[in-house]
């Protein structure tokens, strides 16, 4: 299944490359890459190397991200329905950007004012989280509450923002919040690709673990498992990486959910699977969702987050009705 | 006999209680608004709130209208047009001191409006509708209070519809106000500067091509029901957005913009950036660096340099809050018209226009940066 994944994942992403405003053919695109002129014109060359590949990659990256943050998430909370978002780590992260853009005030104040304010507040969402819960001793069901509790904070601070806001801010603030893999930089992309594959790594070290938490606390502890260590770490690493993505594209949604579902499907329970699994099914994703924002209205983008809530709410009515038991 | 001279002495004297001469006779008139309705209301009204237009009540009323203002939505102005309130407040300290309606759609407050009783409210079709969904309307004709919508801008190239779309708001203000013949010196004066545009720009054959971005998103440039397809359009040239965004403004592939390689890039902002509210252009902005610099960062993209646009310095910046619902939005054609077509507007002096505009209609002169190109000629 692994190598089914690989494949899909890999054949996503070429077609990301590939479809666009014109087509461009593998052919072309790995010509672009190597840079031998003879064999592309240097428009479609520059095309390739300077929009397709980077926004191709970005989707690769933060789908395996999100995905695996939507999958890990869910191991520990026990609820195919939980997702860093339930956190409020995209409302954080939005509120970030929107304190920078409404009152002018960055943490660190740099060219990236907004990303670094978006991070940080996303992570503040992670440590508000892992506090409240911690209290409730790190169960399940004191994960869920602080994030619910955590989530409607920033969704009130992020309302706040917008109304303290001038008009362009205004829809500044809304257009970040959209999401959009064309504000992607070779840095970005190299942050993203380290946490990610650090995260997977991390995560996949400790795979039994998560999966035996599946027969929930009493259960997985009998078997050995540190239930409220795992719960910690997985809370870090899923936030840092998801904090990361949506700090420099902004909220896509669904992924998070949509990607593991159909993993679990295919797969099963056993994360050791499951992680990577969602990892490409997330990449694949995320790779269709912006070749279909880029031909819905050629020559135009629709957000990505729009196309991914239109792909992701069916997969989650699935979740809901075949859901079994708790 | 004695009845007689105390109705005498009320007609006579009631009137003049309030101060200044005999005030012009009210009359009940039926106006046809925006919506489509029939409003009857009797005019010169005494009581007014507005809800946008603050500029158009003083251009065609004069410091009288201004006096009438019993509520304003003074938060539209204080959040999203910080310059323009704080130069109605340096001249017109009292306006302060207005009950804030708030915005529609945000925290207005209907409360605020019939405590005032206004003879009538003064708002655009769409706050109409906001106001009608929310109940807010019921609320208000309940109360006996009418009212109007007035449209400035509405999204057509055919220049009678637009033409007769201002005609009528600055009418219905005129009749309301009791200012008709301002209101037709106005509506002259507005033709004027609209026609100094279009008589020209309706035979030119070269038509450049030019996107419209916003300043606040990366990408987002104006569409086909965008108000800059209007004036792009009017002043003579092809607005790029129109071929692949629809609606009021979108996302464009930057291969799109590489493709179509634009004659002409314009950027709008209103009265600040986001990344941090660095105010640009405005009332308050005296030079037009800071606006060049902000230009620079904004054309810093791959292969822009390669763009017509970029290579012929055509890359200009404007203040949107002139380009839109105003009734010097005459301003925003005359700009695009000089910078689409700089050989056949070489004579056209928006600016002075502007400042003619402000001297004979507003209450206050004009200042300040308000539209600027990367290049100075």
């Amino acid at each position: 299944m692994l190598v089914i994944f690989s494949i899909l994942a890999s054949a996503t992403f070429l077609a990301n490359i590939c479809i666009g405003l014109t087509f461009v053919s593998p052919f072309q695109a790995l010509c672009s890459v190597l840079g031998d002129n003879h064999c592309v014109d240097e428009s479609t060359r520059f095309i390739v190397v300077n929009y397709r590949i980077p926004v191709a990659l970005a989707a690769l990256v933060s789908g395996a991200a999100l995905a695996i943050g939507g999958a890990a998430v869910q191991a520990i909370t026990n609820n195919p329905l939980a997702s860093p978002y339930t956190f409020g780590i995209s409302s954080a992260a939005a509120f970030g950007a929107a304190l920078l853009y409404s009152l002018n005030i960055s943490l660190i104040p740099s060219m990236y004012a907004a990303t670094v304010n978006a991070f940080l507040f996303a992570l503040m969402a992670c440590l508000g989280v892992i506090s409240l819960s911690r209290a409730r001793g790190l169960t399940t069901v004191g994960v869920i509450l602080a994030g619910i509790c955590i989530s409607f904070l920033f969704q009130a601070l992020l309302a706040l923002m917008e109304y303290l806001a001038a008009q362009d801010v205004l829809q500044a603030i809304v257009f970040w919040m959209f999401g959009s893999l064309y504000k992607v930089t070779n840095e970005k992309l190299l942050i993203v690709a380290i946490n990610t594959v650090g995260s997977i790594l991390l995560l996949l070290r400790c795979s039994w673990k998560l999966t035996a938490m599946q027969l929930g606390d009493e259960g997985s502890q009998a078997l050995g498992v540190n239930v409220r260590r795992m719960r910690l770490m997985v809370l870090v690493v899923t936030s840092l990486t998801t904090a990361v993505v949506v700090s420099f594209f902004g909220i896509i949604p669904f992924v998070c959910i949509a990607a593991s579902h159909i993993a679990r499907l295919l797969v099963g329970e056993d994360e050791k699977y499951l992680l990577p699994c969602s990892a490409l099914v997330g990449a694949s994703i995320l790779s269709v969702a912006s070749v279909v924002s880029k031909v819905v209205q050629r020559g135009a983008i629709m957000p990505i987050g729009i196309v991914t809530s239109i792909v992701g709410v069916p997969v989650l009515m699935h979740v809901i009705l075949t859901k079994r038991g708790g | 006999m004695i009845v007689a001279s105390l109705a005498c002495y009320y007609a006579l004297i009631q009137p003049t209680r309030q101060g200044g001469g005999v005030p012009p006779a009210k009359r009940t008139v039926i106006v046809q608004d925006f919506t489509g309705r029939n409003v009857t209301v009797k005019v010169p009204v005494d009581r007014i709130v507005v809800l946008s237009e603050l500029d158009e009540l003083a251009a065609v009323g004069g410091e009288d209208a201004l006096r009438k203002l019993v509520a304003l939505n003074i938060w539209r102005y204080k959040q999203w047009r910080p310059d323009w309130w704080e130069e109605w407040i340096k001249h017109f300290p009292w306006l302060a001191n207005l009950p804030d309606t708030g915005q529609v759609g945000q925290n207005f407050n209907p409360e605020v409006v019939i405590n005032v009783k206004p003879d009538v409210v003064i708002c655009w079709p769409g706050q109409y509708n906001q106001l009608k969904e929310s109940g807010d309307l019921k609320k208000l004709e309940e109360a006996g209070i009418r009212v109007i919508a007035v449209q400035l801008l509405p999204i057509t190239t055919n220049i009678t519809e637009h033409l007769n779309a201002v005609s009528k708001t600055v009418k219905i203000l005129g009749v309301l106000l009791g200012k008709e013949q301002r209101a037709e010196e106005l509506i002259r004066f507005y033709e004027e500067q609209i026609n100094k545009v279009v008589t020209r720009t309706m035979h030119v054959e070269k038509r450049p091509k030019v996107l419209v971005f916003i300043t606040s998103s990366l990408w987002t440039a104006y569409g086909m029901k965008g108000y800059y397809h209007v004036w792009v359009t009017l002043a003579g040239g092809v607005n790029l957005g129109d071929k692949v965004v629809k609606g009021f403004s979108g996302d464009v592939d930057p291969e799109f913009v590489i493709n179509e390689n634009p004659d002409v890039i314009i950027f709008t902002c209103n009265n600040n950036f986001p990344e941090g509210q660095r105010v640009v252009v405005g009332y308050t902005i005296n030079s037009t660096r800071p606006a060049k610099e902000a230009l620079k960062g904004l054309i810093n993209r791959p292969k822009w340099e390669e763009l017509q646009a970029v290579k012929n310095g055509r890359i200009y910046l404007i203040h949107h809050g002139f380009c839109h619902e105003k009734i010097f939005q005459f301003f925003a054609l005359q700009y695009l018209a000089k910078w689409l077509h700089p050989e056949l507007f070489k004579d056209l002096n928006p600016y002075a226009n502007l400042q003619e505009f402000y001297s004979k209609f507003m209450l206050f002169p004009l200042r300040g940066v308000l539209a600027v190109e990367l290049n100075d000629p």
